[in-house]
């Protein structure tokens, strides 16, 4: 997909 | 008063790994004043918390503070999340929280900044201890599990009274009267209850943030009611709810990050995608521990051996189990390897894979669910990538091949969950395409030989 015609690190899930 | 870290050089951190800690999660206080009936740390296999001290010294507390600073100039980090846990971390009052953020904040390179936060039950909240916390640049996350008394049933105090008055008194005065801390809410998926009224009621808390997390599980200790797709169902719910709202009403990081990695983008979470886990844990006696959700497993799941008096977090990196989670599709099972969502789903959380005598290279225990709601999550980006745009044209570029067999409508696994009469899939992107009955539909099931020989610890 076009992002732009179609919307983006801590990963401890705190 | 020692000063910043000195720069030295460290180990790799190219693409390869090992990857450095960027997420320093400090036991502030080891006990709580809830007794939740589903805590997976008090209630769970590991009781490891019953020999270390209540709280953390002042010693521990200088020492972790030094090792973190110590691997930040190590490392030449930006940026690192210092995570004031618990147990209740406000057992340890306000002041010596704001402080250690403090004396992180010290130490740590010039130009690396400290992102800091307290995880809270909220009972123990009040005005001045907020204005510490604010004043200290920390902020507050709260842990609940909806936005009403009937939610939070299960969050009970060790006399067995909710816990529910003084929660929603410290979550709405920090919503009220300390936004700009205000961090958002944590809470842990109940399949029993409406999900559409669970997430409708903590919106009433006006958190910045949401996220909901799947009970911790494994194949040998299954998650309560993990029966059909009930928790699959219960995130399809709620996905419905918030996609269709005609605005952004708050953040869901389950949700989003499941849209990121769909799209190919950088995602944050340690429920989805293959990112490598990048976060460490200093408990009040100053061990280096693995992440709490893996104490979920067994006895010293998480123990490493290590603590902050004798060891750097450079030797944690080196550490079979903290390279198992930084290793990417090497130490998932061989179901998951060849899985068509292993990008999006990564194997799920590293916790829910676990199978005594096994390890942890096995699939998920809620693989299904997470198919069930990946799939959906592709089924309404697809549907909305089909849309025109707001300007009234059809978008070029946005139009989707390959299959569409999203299972968003899959016999048995309605959107609406089983105690939902709420007003799901209501918006112009629910209407997705119909789906074909979904691969993980009743019926479809098959049984997978179990990998032997994945512990990692």
């Amino acid at each position: 997909l076009d992002l732009a015609r179609l919307l983006l690190l801590w990963g401890f899930d705190s | 008063m020692t000063g910043p870290a000195p720069v030295v050089p460290g180990p790799r951190t190219g693409p390869e790994g090992p990857f450095p800690f960027r997420q320093f999660i400090v036991k502030m206080h080891g006990r709580c004043n809830l007794a939740c009936t589903y805590c997976y740390l008090y209630e769970g296999p590991d009781n490891s918390w019953r020999d270390r001290p209540a709280a953390a010294s002042a010693a521990v507390l200088e020492r972790t503070a030094t090792r973190i600073a110590e691997h930040a100039a190590r490392h030449a980090l930006r940026d690192l999340a210092l995570v004031l846990h618990g147990g209740e971390p406000l057992l340890a009052g306000a002041g010596p929280l704001a402080a250690v953020a403090g004396r992180v904040r010290e130490l740590v390179p010039p130009g690396c900044q400290v992102h800091a936060t307290v995880q809270t039950n909220a009972t123990l909240l009040t005005e001045e201890r907020l204005a510490v916390l604010a004043d200290a640049g920390v902020r507050v996350g709260i842990s609940l599990d909806g936005g009403t008394a009937a939610h939070n049933r299960r969050r009970v105090d060790h006399a067995g009274r909710p816990s529910w008055p003084a929660a929603a008194r410290g979550a709405r005065l920090v919503a009220e009267r300390f936004p700009e801390a205000y961090a958002g809410l944590l809470t842990v998926v109940d399949p029993t209850l409406d999900p559409v009224e669970t997430y409708e009621s903590l919106l009433d808390l006006r958190p910045p943030a949401l996220d909901l997390l799947l009970p911790h599980g494994n194949w040998s200790s299954p998650p309560p009611g993990l029966t059909g797709l009930r928790y699959g169902d219960w995130l399809c719910a709620v996905f419905d709810r918030w996609w269709a709202a005609g605005r952004r009403e708050v953040r869901v990081r389950l949700f989003e990050e499941c849209v990121a990695l769909l799209l190919g983008l950088p995602a944050a979470t340690e429920a989805l995608g293959l990112a490598p886990f990048d976060a460490v844990v200093v408990e009040t006696d100053g061990s280096i521990e693995q992440v709490d959700s893996l104490k979920s497993a067994y006895p010293g799941a998480a123990r490493t051996g290590l603590d902050v008096f004798r060891h750097s977090f450079d030797e944690a990196l080196r550490h079979p189990g903290v390279a198992a989670r930084q290793a990417g599709t090497a130490s998932l099972a061989g179901q998951c390897r060849a899985c068509p969502l292993l990008r999006v789903c990564g194997g799920g959380h590293y916790a829910h894979r676990y199978r005594a005598g096994h390890g942890f290279r096995n699939p998920s225990v809620y693989c299904a669910d997470l198919q069930r709601f990946i799939r959906h999550v592709a089924s309404r980006l697809t549907a909305a990538a089909s849309a025109r745009t707001s300007d009234g044209s059809s978008a070029p570029g946005s139009s989707v091949t390959g299959p569409v067999s999203a299972g968003s409508s899959a016999p048995g696994s309605s959107v609406a969950g089983p105690a939902s009469a709420g007003p799901t899939a209501t918006g112009p992107a629910s209407a997705g395409p119909a789906g074909s009955a979904g691969p993980a539909s009743a019926g479809s099931a098959s049984t997978w030989p179990v990998a032997a020989g994945g512990g990692v610890s």
